[in-house]
């Protein structure tokens, strides 16, 4: 009895240490992927329902890639996925860097951590409150410097560019922690052989702190990245997608097409199509991650 | 003179740091400050031009939102469905996380691919099958079925947090363990959980947070009376007409929890969300 009981819970045998996982995952990630996968290849629009469940094949793939709004949405995406992850990380490293010459950083620290735990509805409500055209503080000061009144999120281009600099003012300060947290642990070496030999401190930054940072900034990168091609709950509450479609990324476009549109067939198609390109980020993470001990 | 000069280079760049950071501060809280402000105002004096510091505080809106409105069943759907979701996140994650930590196998490998998975696919891409599955399983509208995707949110973090804490603690002590004939159970309940209590600590609450701010599986799952408080927020502005006071009561509502938890386990959190990027 003693040995079977040992035999069971061996790490060696470490199958009962996964089931529980393992059961999570197959009922709450792999099913739903396969009815994904599934509703995919066959007709699902709540707006033509006699012909839901027929088998149609790729049809809801072609037809996604054939819609130019799906693409105008992917193009949106990438371009402030692009704009905002080049601000964030440049203003990030800039910040820890001068984080690291506070003495006492510990406040600091935590006013960083608030838009960092704020959920994005209350950042997007935030965004919405202060650019209201009838008491917004923005569009109010904005109006006292040049005289003259604007609507910032009924003006496609300027809503767009809103977007972006609250998406910046909400997760700068998440990279910034990362980045410094990365850069206190660097070792001390470099540093006095610099001194030593007399570098100009841009010198020290450019040739030793950045280098020693690369691999933090890859992974800080990669973890903000992954988390801006998922966003949707600013949007949703700062601009509604609008005005016209202006703010429509990737997210709110499936959204609008599965419970808008009640296209579910469509939406699980960009759905699939989502998850193929996300593989190799998958691939990347793990790698950074898998690094330690037990991997 | 060289000395001096330096001396006062340096302090020109000292001052230019620290108005750096002032920068930085004003440009964090100013934001929150006005909103906190604002939910103190009556109409009259939010629509006021130009906008006022003074007035007169009131709790109205408050008093309507959490009182009058529907708004405190939120906040207590969000608490049931942040510590239930946290519960079951801990109790399925914990062992694959100590079992990766203490061994590599293929297995492990395998889940902890699948499980970086589940946290890198957007939530809008698997919300819509999974609208489809809780229906057919009743689980739509219902605490449970927010809960258990909430648990789907949180499963990839309790797995990388607690692998991370549980590699910390040195090999020796739960090899000591096995040779003394504990089993690899007893020796897991009896050496290393407790051992990585602070880190479990940290892990729950981290979840907590997140599932509290949580919003695509909550607003797509729920049903008008499991509403948690970012689905509420979204409510109350309407292409009709915006009621600002309440959205800014029940917004600061949403905030001071996490805020206060956060100062509390300042470390712990940051670790918790720059896991991944830093080891140890």
């Amino acid at each position: 009895m003693r040995k079977a009981w040992n035999w069971r819970f061996s790490v060696q045998k470490d199958i009962l240490w996964y089931l529980p996982i393992t059961i999570l995952i197959i009922f709450l990630f792999i099913a739903p992927v396969s009815i994904m996968l599934s509703n995919s290849l066959h007709a699902f629009n709540y707006a033509r329902p006699s012909e839901i469940g027929t088998y149609i094949g790729v049809q809801n793939y072609s037809q996604a890639l054939h819609s130019e709004a799906f693409f105008r949405s992917i193009k949106r995406l990438l371009s402030f996925f692009l704009i905002t992850l080049t601000a964030e990380t440049i203003l990030a490293i800039f910040l820890a860097h001068i984080l690291k010459g506070i003495e006492n950083s510990r406040p600091l620290l935590s006013i960083l951590l608030i838009p960092t735990i704020s959920a994005p509805v209350v950042v997007g409500l935030l965004g919405r409150f202060m650019l209201n055209t009838s008491f917004g503080i923005i569009p109010y000061v904005i109006g006292l410097v040049f005289g003259e009144q604007i609507t910032i999120l009924s003006e496609p281009n300027l809503a767009f560019i809103a977007l972006v600099i609250v998406e910046i003012w909400h997760w700068t300060p998440l990279l910034t922690l990362i980045f410094y947290s990365g850069l206190i642990v660097l070792p001390m070496d470099p540093y006095d052989a610099a001194k030593v030999d007399g570098a100009s401190s841009w010198n020290v930054f450019w040739y030793i702190t950045l280098p020693m940072m690369m691999p933090i900034i890859v992974a800080g990168v990669v973890i903000r990245g992954i988390d801006l091609l998922k966003i949707f709950d600013e949007i949703l509450v700062m601009t509604g997608g609008g005005p016209g479609d202006a703010t429509e990324l990737l997210n709110f476009f499936i959204y609008k097409l599965a419970f808008r549109s009640w296209n579910v067939g469509q939406a699980s198609a960009i759905g699939v199509l989502l998850i193929g390109t996300m593989l190799p980020l998958t691939y990347i993470l793990f790698k950074i991650i898998g690094g330690g001990r037990g991997n | 003179m060289n000395t001096y000069r330096h001396n006062r280079l340096n302090l020109l760049k000292r001052i230019m740091k620290y108005s750096i950071i002032g920068m930085l501060v004003l440009i964090i809280l100013l934001p929150y400050a006005w909103l906190l402000l604002d939910s103190f105002k009556e109409r009259i004096d939010r629509f006021a031009i130009p906008p006022k510091i003074f007035f007169p505080p009131t709790l109205n809106n408050y008093l309507y939102a959490f009182v009058d409105g529907g708004f405190f069943q939120n906040m207590i759907n969000s608490l049931i469905i942040a510590l239930c979701s946290t519960a079951i996140s801990l109790v399925f994650g914990v062992p694959a996380a100590y079992a990766m930590s203490v061994k590599k196998s293929r297995l492990g490998t395998i889940i902890l691919f699948i499980t970086i998975m589940t946290r890198i696919v957007p939530e809008l891409a698997i919300v819509v099958p999974l609208y489809n599955y809780f229906n057919i399983l009743g689980l739509f509208g219902k605490h449970l079925g927010i809960i258990l995707a909430h648990v789907l949110y949180n499963i990839a973090f309790v797995v990388l947090l607690m692998k991370n804490f549980f590699e910390q603690i040195p090999k020796e002590i739960n090899d000591s363990g096995l040779i003394d004939g504990c089993t690899p159970l007893n020796s897991f309940l009896r050496l290393s959980l407790p051992l990585a209590a602070p880190g479990l600590a940290a892990t729950a609450i981290f979840c907590i947070v997140m599932s509290w701010d949580e919003f695509v599986y909550s607003f797509i799952l729920s049903s008008e009376s499991t509403k948690t408080l970012p689905v509420a927020i979204p409510t109350l502005i309407t292409l009709f007409g915006a009621k600002w006071g309440q959205a800014t009561a029940v917004s600061v509502a949403t905030m001071i929890p996490v805020i206060i938890l956060a100062f509390i386990i300042q470390r712990a959190l940051i670790k918790g969300l720059t896991s991944g990027a830093v080891k140890g």
